[in-house]
């Protein structure tokens, strides 16, 4: 998100945890980036103390956009999502930290998010709350009020918002996801529930069709010990 | 009350979504830690902006 309240409320928490010091905050603008999103970064290091550099991405995604000068907004999207996971892996060994996604619940069931991009990360620590959640989270850790009142936009192109983008409110789809999810209504319950069946079809096939985004890649079974599926150690395993 | 007599009284379900702050801050801050540790780092790097 665009200096926005998911990696605010990761920056937070990360400094808790770690200590200031510990912790370093990449800014990586496109030339058509809100500037507003640099200046409500720039709040959060401020308030963090945390070291930060800014890297413009725009050189290294224009040779790309000029040879495909028909690329779409998804395409360039994803392009940039995956130069700043390059930039910040690369940071990750010059800083020796590692990196720490920002992805909520609600983005990862929808599928929100660009493969091996923004969602890239050694750990996502806020991965199981929705937004309504981060939104609360937030608030209780003192997340400036600029960035928990703006309205939460990918700024892929001027005036966008996720809600805009996605077709309904993450309060919405919110209360919907809980039911299909924690609750495990089926979409036929939900739908009997109260909500609006195309909303409930539309959001479920969403989950189901971006399950492969939440996995490891999948592996045909051809060998006695398979990983994934009889290899099965913790990634924490230390025997 | 169950969802469906919630829905159908015009209310919301947001509030079964309230989280406890203080124990999810204490949950994540421990998480954060002990993953970056197990890995051997003490550090970490995030970006501020993802997507746009």
């Amino acid at each position: 998100m665009s200096g926005g309240i998911d990696s605010a409320l990761v920056a937070y928490l990360s400094a808790e945890a770690l200590g200031a010091a510990q912790v370093k905050a990449l800014r990586m603008p496109y030339r058509t980036s809100n500037p507003d999103s640099l200046s409500d970064a720039q709040q959060v290091i401020d308030a963090l103390g945390i070291a930060t550099e800014t890297v413009e991405i725009t050189e290294m995604a224009e040779p790309l956009f000029k040879r495909y000068p028909e690329m779409n907004a998804q395409r360039r999207g994803n392009i940039m999502a995956r130069l700043r996971m390059i930039v910040l892996y690369d940071q990750s060994v010059e800083f020796g930290g590692l990196v720490v996604g920002t992805s909520n619940k609600t983005e990862m069931l929808l599928g929100y998010s660009t493969i091996y991009g923004d969602s890239a990360a050694a750990l996502q620590p806020i991965a199981d709350l929705y937004k309504y959640q981060i939104r609360q989270l937030s608030l209780a850790m003192g997340v400036p009020r600029s960035i928990l009142d703006k309205p939460p936009s990918a700024d892929l192109w001027e005036g966008q918002t996720d809600e805009g983008e996605l077709g309904f409110t993450y309060d919405q789809v919110d209360q919907l996801l809980y039911l299909l999810v924690d609750e495990r209504y089926r979409p036929e319950e939900c739908i009997e529930a109260g909500f609006d069946a195309a909303f409930v079809q539309r959001v479920w096939r969403q989950v189901r069709l971006n399950h492969y985004k939440r996995t490891m890649p999948n592996i045909p079974k051809l060998s006695a010990r398979t990983l994934g599926h009889d290899f099965l150690y913790l990634r924490d395993w230390t025997g | 009350m169950n969802a469906a007599a919630i829905l159908a009284r015009g209310g919301s379900l947001l509030p079964r979504l309230a989280i406890n702050p203080d124990l999810a801050r204490q949950m994540i801050v421990g998480f954060i830690r002990d993953a970056i540790h197990k890995a051997g780092s003490t550090r970490a790097v995030i970006g501020l902006e993802r997507r746009d």
